[in-house]
């Protein structure tokens, strides 16, 4: 939040979002300053048992709980995507509490032109409440103005996630992450000059040569203070150099095609472009595919599954993850997060994560 | 006692009638599911016995329907018949309404709601205590786990036909993708709800027309309104016999029959069998008449208190009956509450969307709250169970949220005793009926209990 206070001349309406199926260029559009929340908190997390049993994946509580503990006002307004049932139950919670939400719902089924449209609605509708809330006028003009923005953000992020196929990539994915947060927290011009000046520095700057372990990081999110997982991994002498994460990354390969630009445009485009995540219809194989081009592409030697507490699917994902993997030979590693931060499981997570990137190092050098 | 007397010993005491034509099927399955004699032993003289009226011919006949069924699952092997599955809640009435259009065709067809049929014979009925459909890492819901373990394992046939129904869970529709292929030659047919929120009734019945058509263009059939009609008539009429056997439990406040055999009588409306609903009623008609003339010849335990339940673990008979021994009625199954009973819109597709739409429990905690407080106050009830879905991630989620709003519109007592539904490994019967103790010990001193 201090962040958002020092850049502004003028304080501006501030609104929350929570993934890639916000229209966050309306929001742009529509002068609000768009924060994405996609934090770890153990105690907001913790709050939300006041509300909502424990079988609700952390981060969805997480999230719940920072928007109702009022670090960013109080009832501030929420603009989140309903991909699952914990972040339905989440938003429930939240209206229940008086949170102002607008809830997009993302049809699980996008390989059917009725899902497609249902999404396209839910867009229109986001737009027509804004204009109502907000009495302004989104025009198209403004719109395309912003899409333009994103993929600018995007391609500069492309560009710095090409330097991660370097043997030594020139950034750690902890920096990385860092620099993704504080691009989300910044007014979208200013996060575009941010990336380009990150991309300046690291290719002038070059690393010295470490070759360390190449990993995918796959699973929901990467939330921000989440470093323990991410840290263990430099620790160990390993990087990631790519992932695929449905939460917490700027999706930057999704890049929009401006011609005949119109909402439904934008709007199929948002939906229908980037990875598939966990929650969409016969994704499994459909991620699968994407995991394999992607270790074939940033070379990858292990891939760590990163999977939260009571996420099923995930669970489910994995099972099917693991047997493909080991059919392909892809060495694969689960690890899993309930956010608590108990040493138990921090110290066991780490051990694993080491003797993991050992087991790679001897294999790199049987080679 | 040779090896088969213990299973046909098992099928006399459920009244079956021809006994040596249902013996082998019985056997093979029992097989199948590695379903121990001793087992089976247990069954016939303790459980069965323990949890159950054996002594009312209605309560035999309602086991009968549900071992049957199963049993039917057996036969399928061998019977040339279509297939069709579906996981629940689903839509019932159109399930039924494919099966009677495809038998009008002249096909043999089976509809048939297999996962949940085998969860309450196996764990319910026979009292079965080992698991046999794992479970890894992640609370997985046991039924999807069965499901699976169903169709992998191929301890029953592939289906023709699965609809898989997404309208509440989100993990429901993963597994049967999954399923999808090992189930190469089926015609697959997934029905989710675009949103939790607002009005999905357009897409659903988009969605339920395309499953349709697509089952019409395979078999080459055409499914008629009038065939839909009828069927929801019949479901109708299903919907209305176990309310007349709630009300007169409710109105009798006296265990003429036990907490699990309302569990099993509710879950009529909610799973599938071979059998005529219109057959089901009848076998719940003649079940009233006789709990009345058994009511009023016996000394039956009192009902000291009649709480509503999102729905009693039937998987699980000892939870019913440390309630009983407390006093405590379960009533009203919340669960099982739709605002979908008569036939709406102008074709089945659109009526069919209103019964996927219609759950109470799919609806968001406000409305479920406020028809729970409704059907308390209206029944003069003592309160609401829940607990029973705790690791679920719909019908689990919100608990507390739905406890707090039913003791604030109610101002009656809301217990959230946390239990897995489906899988019982972690219950306690003695933890129970400690909780129990407490919560009649309180009551008992005009206090609510937490």
């Amino acid at each position: 939040m201090g962040n958002i206070e020092k850049n502004q001349a003028e304080p501006k309406k501030i609104a929350i979002y929570n993934g890639r199926f916000v229209p966050v260029e309306l929001l742009w559009a529509c002068d609000i300053h768009a924060v994405y929340l996609c934090r770890k908190s153990a105690p907001a997390a913790e709050s939300m048992l006041e509300y909502a049993l424990r079988f609700m994946n952390p981060l969805a509580r997480s999230v719940g709980g920072i928007i109702l503990s009022g670090d960013y006002g109080e009832r501030p307004c929420c603009f989140l995507q309903l991909t699952d049932n914990h972040s339905v139950r989440m938003t429930e919670i939240l209206r229940d509490q008086e949170v102002p939400v607008t809830a997009i719902s993302v049809p699980p089924e996008d390989e059917k032109p009725e899902a497609v449209q249902y999404y396209i609605e839910e867009i229109h509708a986001v737009k027509a409440f804004l204009e109502e809330q907000y009495q302004k006028q989104i025009d198209p003009a403004t719109l395309l103005e912003k899409v333009r923005l994103t993929n600018r953000i995007h391609g500069t992020l492309e560009k710095i996630s090409v330097l991660r196929k370097e043997e030594n990539p020139a950034f750690a994915f902890s920096e990385y992450v860092r620099l993704q947060y504080e691009m989300f927290r910044l007014e979208p011009e200013e996060a575009a000059g941010l990336a380009e000046a990150f991309l300046k520095e690291k290719e002038e700057n070059k690393t010295e040569s470490k070759k360390p372990i190449r990993l995918m990081l796959v699973g929901r999110a990467a939330a921000e203070d989440d470093e323990f997982l991410l840290d263990s991994v430099e620790q160990a002498g390993g990087a990631i150099v790519c992932e695929c994460l449905d939460e917490g990354i700027w999706p930057w390969e999704i890049r929009f095609d401006l011609e005949d630009f119109s909402l439904e445009n934008y709007a199929r485009q948002r939906y229908l472009k980037g990875h598939r995540i966990n929650y969409f219809h016969h994704s499994f194989h459909r991620r699968y595919a994407y995991i394999k081009r992607k270790c074939l592409e940033y070379r990858v030697e292990g891939v760590i599954w990163y999977q939260l507490s009571f996420d099923e699917i995930y669970d489910m994902e994995y099972e099917c993850l693991a047997k493909w993997c080991d059919q392909d030979g892809i060495s694969l590693l689960r690890v899993e997060s309930s956010y608590e931060g108990a040493a138990e499981e921090t110290a066991a997570l780490a051990a694993r994560v080491e003797s993991f990137i050992q087991i790679l190092k001897e294999k790199r050098n049987e080679q | 006692m040779n090896n088969s007397e213990i299973y046909r010993e098992f099928l006399g005491l459920l009244d079956v009638t021809d006994v040596e034509r249902e013996l082998p099927f019985l056997i093979k399955a029992c097989s199948r599911y590695q379903i121990k004699e001793e087992t089976m032993f247990r069954c016939v003289r303790e459980h069965l016995p323990r949890y159950f009226h054996m002594e009312l011919r209605g309560v035999r006949t309602l086991l009968r329907l549900y071992v049957t069924e199963w049993i039917g699952l057996e036969k399928l092997w061998e019977r040339n018949v279509i297939k069709i599955y579906y996981n629940v809640p689903g839509t019932p009435t159109g399930m039924y309404w494919l099966a009677r259009s495809l038998k009008q065709a002249g096909y043999d067809t089976a509809v048939c709601t297999p996962d949940l049929i085998t969860m309450i014979v196996l764990y319910g009925i026979i009292g079965m205590e080992e698991k046999i459909a794992g479970l890894n890492g992640c609370r997985h819901c046991a039924v999807n786990m069965m499901r699976e373990y169903l169709t992998i394992r191929q301890i029953i046939p592939k289906p023709d036909i699965r609809w898989s129904f997404g309208l509440l869970c989100d993990e429901a529709p993963k597994k049967d993708m999954i399923l999808e292929y090992a189930e190469e030659d089926a015609l697959h047919v997934f029905i989710q709800k675009p949103s939790k929120h607002g009005d999905c009734k357009a897409y659903l019945e988009q969605q339920l027309e395309k499953g349709i058509r697509e089952t019409e263009k395979r078999y080459g059939i055409t499914c008629e309104k009038e065939g839909y009609q009828l069927e929801k008539k019949k479901r109708f009429s299903l919907a209305m016999r176990i309310d007349q056997i709630i009300r007169f439990l409710n109105r009798s406040e006296a265990f003429v029959i036990g907490n699990e055999e309302v569990g099993l009588i509710e879950t009529l409306i909610l799973a599938s069998f071979q059998m005529d609903p219109d057959e089901i009623s009848d076998i719940l008609a003649r079940l009233l008449e006789e709990m009345k003339e058994y009511a009023a010849g016996q000394n039956c335990p009192r009902m000291q208190y009649r709480y509503a339940v999102y729905y009693t673990p039937v998987c699980n008979p000892l939870y019913g009956s440390i309630m009983e021994k407390n006093g405590i009625g379960l009533l009203h199954h919340t669960a099982f509450v739709s605002t979908a009973v008569v036939m709406q819109g102008d074709h089945p597709a659109e009526d069919m969307a209103y019964e996927c739409m219609g759950m109470l429990i799919g609806k968001d905690v406000d409305q479920e709250a406020e028809k729970i407080s409704e059907i308390i106050i209206k029944n003069r009830l003592d309160g609401l169970v829940l607990g029973m879905f705790a690791f679920d991630r719909w019908m689990g989620a919100q608990q507390i949220m739905l406890q707090q709003k039913v003791e604030e519109q109610t101002g009656k007592h809301v217990l959230v005793y946390e239990t897995d539904f489906w899988n019982q490994d972690s219950f306690s019967g003695d933890r129970m009926e400690m909780a129990m103790e407490t919560v009649v010990s309180a009551r008992g001193r005009g206090k609510s209990a937490e």
